[in-house]
């Protein structure tokens, strides 16, 4: 008997019209795990933001990239990461939007990020000049909803 | 709306902003999901619009979207009403 906690995979090339697939993995990922809706919706969001920041600026909208997405459970907790090979990141360069600016100072970048740590757990980015960049993305599972 | 179909909003806000409408009501109902791409396309043309003189609403949100515009303090710069009835007669009550 297989006790490994299932690994889904998920490969697309870093075009924008791929949203909707990895949208649709995403569901995959809340069915597989028994997400609750929250959760399903905190991981779209993240999943998608990440993506999308991915293409714009990892492969600065280069449609031949790959971005290779994983996702397993790990205790109460469900780990989503995301790999690309695009140009790194660097976190502490992007500050945080300022959301009580008026709308004359409002800056309309930044908000994907500020999306993504907000309604996940944890947020990890990390760059390795071999494997290239991976974002590890935490959430933990509503109580009622988990299974196994 | 994600990144791959937030465009078509921008196209179409673009459209309007171009035939000289000033006061735009979208309608979200159809919408239940919404990214940063979209929220960067409402920013943008709500900001240009009222430098016009004119502005942009928003009716019938689903609660998804409603929580994310909620989550990046959007809904302070928005408004934003239940139906569309009542958006675009806050617009005929701006210029009575």
């Amino acid at each position: 008997m297989n006790l490994e906690p299932p690994l889904l995979e998920l490969l697309v090339t870093s075009r924008m019209d791929n949203l909707g697939i990895i949208c649709d993995f995403c569901e995959s990922i809340a069915n597989q795990f028994g997400l609750s809706e929250d959760d399903a919706f905190a991981v779209q969001l993240a999943v998608d933001e990440a993506c999308t920041n991915i293409i714009e600026h990892a492969y600065e909208e280069r449609p031949d990239g790959t971005i290779r997405i994983t996702c397993k459970q790990v205790g109460d907790q469900v780990v989503i990461r995301i790999q690309d090979s695009g140009k790194s990141f660097d976190r502490k360069q992007v500050a945080p939007p300022d959301l009580t600016a008026p709308l004359e100072e409002r800056r309309e970048n930044g908000l994907g990020l500020y999306l993504m740590e907000k309604v996940m757990d944890d947020v990890e980015f990390e760059h390795d000049p071999v494997r290239g960049n991976q974002v590890t993305l935490r959430k933990k599972m509503s109580r009622e909803m988990q299974t196994g | 709306m994600d990144a791959a179909t937030s465009p078509q909003l921008e196209q179409s806000l673009v459209e309007a902003e171009a035939e000289g409408n000033q006061r735009i009501v979208i309608n979200l109902a159809a919408v239940p999901y919404i990214s940063s791409s979209a929220l960067r396309v409402l920013i943008i043309h709500l900001r240009s619009l009222r430098q016009a003189g004119g502005d942009l609403k928003l009716c019938c949100l689903p609660d998804r979207v409603l929580r994310v515009l909620r989550m990046t303090g959007l809904d302070n710069l928005l408004d934003i009403y239940a139906s569309e009835e009542l958006a675009v007669w806050a617009f005929s009550d701006q210029t009575s």
